[in-house]
């Protein structure tokens, strides 16, 4: 099956910034990737239109992505390319960003209601496009920086799923779109090989949201490229610089290897039980922390025997449902909630709570308190929105 | 305050200076109207209007903006020049960038730059932004100043 190089993927993901107004969507579409105009002026592409952010608080639209049939170097190829935010809709797209409760697909997976809410908004001009299609589709390549990756992640799975065409992936700095289960889902209808998924080290908008969204492929340690610089300028997740990063270079090339083990259940044992003090301007304590949660969750979940699927999809906020479940820990044998007051002891020195001494005083209320304060410290840019969560 | 999204206040190139003259069926268009339209914080932009002189002359100096950088907001810019002559209306320049530098537009310094107003078809210049224009140039020069 056909793939497109890291090159083309970025310069793409790139070059639909460009497209400030739908007045540029023409000129995006001479670029040589795509199939041209016939004489008639007549381009067979179609521009997307999302509402992007709350429907009833900014009802802000904005052309956010292009259903393209590609070239003559992609010959019977259908590009879907999605934008992420920008500087003139930011407001908007932050709306969406925050909106991170979960919301079951239409394939029945839970995903990011945000995310969710963009795509589907986009969905009938796909349909469109792709029923006004008349010949054969070798391949959908569907693609996106950012936000625009987050919903490049659900076209894809909606591609795969629905019209069953092979389907290709690639993201380069995207959030996580939905749950465990999502992500599971949407590997064995993508493929682990088809999904490509490029990060810098120090992005921090792939560490968001928090557990229990995860990225696909699953198991899947993705291209991660190494980066240096800090989380806190934002650097790391801008376009231009993934580009840079990713140009002259192959797939199998970019496969940087993650310096630290986080998956390793005895590496988060030993990290939950070090002395040494956690700085949560690092790019490494997001990752320790996030794969600490998901492993004290599952010890939890696996000695009350509780299903977590269960547990997350539902009316609750996730910090109230994580409160739950760790709450329960607490209450059970030793060797279970050790791990949980580890963890807890953790995330309040990395907030730089006064930590708890004991068990007791690791209350329900207070878990939540804490779980609060670190998803609002991961997704700071949404800001006062996230105080719902 | 903020762990992830700083906000560092950064400069950016809406526009990269433009001078040349414009023409109409090849002899200057004096006192050409130009309107420059530039959008990139909302839909609606904003517009400037210039004066070409006598000999159909005119100069768009830089328009150079500092703004707040957010982790999660790329920057879109959009470009229109429209051009009023003897009741008519032309549009002569219409481009997206997404890159903030100077010349951004075109990848360097465009030359000896003429505008035919009346030129039918306009060139399209996709190398480093997406631009159409109905303005030709002798050479770009690409050397950073």
């Amino acid at each position: 099956m056909n793939e497109i190089s890291p090159a083309v993927a970025s310069t793409l993901a790139d070059r639909i910034y460009a497209v400030q107004n739908p007045m540029l969507v023409d000129l995006f579409l001479k670029l040589p990737f795509f199939m041209a105009a016939d004489k008639s002026g007549a381009s067979p592409n179609t521009h997307l239109k999302a509402e992007v952010g709350g429907r009833v608080v900014l009802n802000v639209k904005d052309g956010f992505g292009v259903c393209a049939y590609g070239g003559k170097d992609y010959e019977d190829e259908i590009f879907l390319i999605f934008r992420g935010t920008t500087t003139a809709n930011r407001k908007a797209d932050i709306l969406t960003d925050a909106r991170i409760g979960i919301t079951s697909n239409s394939a029945g997976l839970p995903v990011h209601t945000g995310f969710h809410h963009c795509f589907t908004s986009m969905l009938p001009d796909i349909k469109r496009f792709f029923s006004e299609h008349k010949g054969n589709i070798k391949v959908v390549h569907c693609l996106g920086h950012s936000l625009g990756g987050a919903v490049a992640s659900l076209a894809a799975d909606w591609v795969a799923r629905t019209l069953k065409h092979p389907t290709k992936l690639y993201t380069f700095g995207s959030p996580r779109v939905g749950t465990d289960w999502f992500a599971n889902s949407t590997t064995s209808a993508l493929r682990k090989e088809n999904m490509h998924r490029v990060y810098h080290r120090t992005d921090p908008v792939p560490m968001v949201p928090l557990y229990p969204f995860m990225h696909g492929p699953y198991h899947g340690e993705g291209h991660y490229i190494y980066s240096a610089q800090p989380l806190s300028s934002g650097v790391a997740h801008k376009m231009a610089n993934y580009s840079e990063s990713v140009k002259k270079k192959t797939w199998e090339q970019l496969c940087d290897v993650p310096e630290q083990p986080y998956n390793i259940e005895r590496a988060i044992e030993g990290w939950l039980k070090s002395k040494s003090p956690v700085d949560s301007s690092s790019a490494a304590f997001w990752r320790w922390i996030d794969s600490a949660l998901i492993y004290v969750l599952k010890k939890v979940a696996m000695a009350a025997i509780m299903s977590l699927q269960a547990v997350f999809i539902g009316a609750f906020t996730l910090a109230d449902k994580i409160a739950y479940i760790l709450a329960k820990g607490i209450d059970l044998a030793e060797q279970i909630s050790v791990w949980v007051e580890l963890l807890m002891r953790k995330i309040m020195q990395a907030l730089g709570m006064k930590v708890a001494k004991n068990k007791k005083e690791l209350t329900k209320t207070l878990i939540r308190q804490v779980l609060v304060r670190l998803t609002n410290k991961a997704n700071q840019e949404a800001q006062n929105a996230l105080k719902k969560l | 305050m903020s762990l992830f999204f700083g906000g560092e206040k950064v400069e950016a190139v809406l526009f990269s200076p433009l001078a040349g003259k414009i023409t109409y069926k090849g002899k200057p268009a004096s006192g050409a109207v130009l309107k420059l339209w530039i959008a990139w914080k909302d839909q609606d932009g904003e517009t400037e209007v210039f004066n070409a002189d006598e000999e159909g002359n005119f100069s768009i100096p830089a328009k150079i903006i500092e703004y707040k950088s957010s982790t999660l907001a790329q920057i879109s810019i959009g470009q229109m020049i429209t051009v009023e002559y003897k009741g008519g209306e032309y549009t002569i320049w219409k481009a997206g960038k997404s890159s903030t530098n100077l010349y951004g537009e075109l990848g360097g310094r465009p030359e000896n730059i003429v505008c035919e107003l009346t030129k039918e078809e306009m060139d399209t210049h996709l190398d480093s932004a997406l631009l159409e224009t109905r303005c030709v140039w002798t050479k770009l020069d690409t050397e950073k100043d």
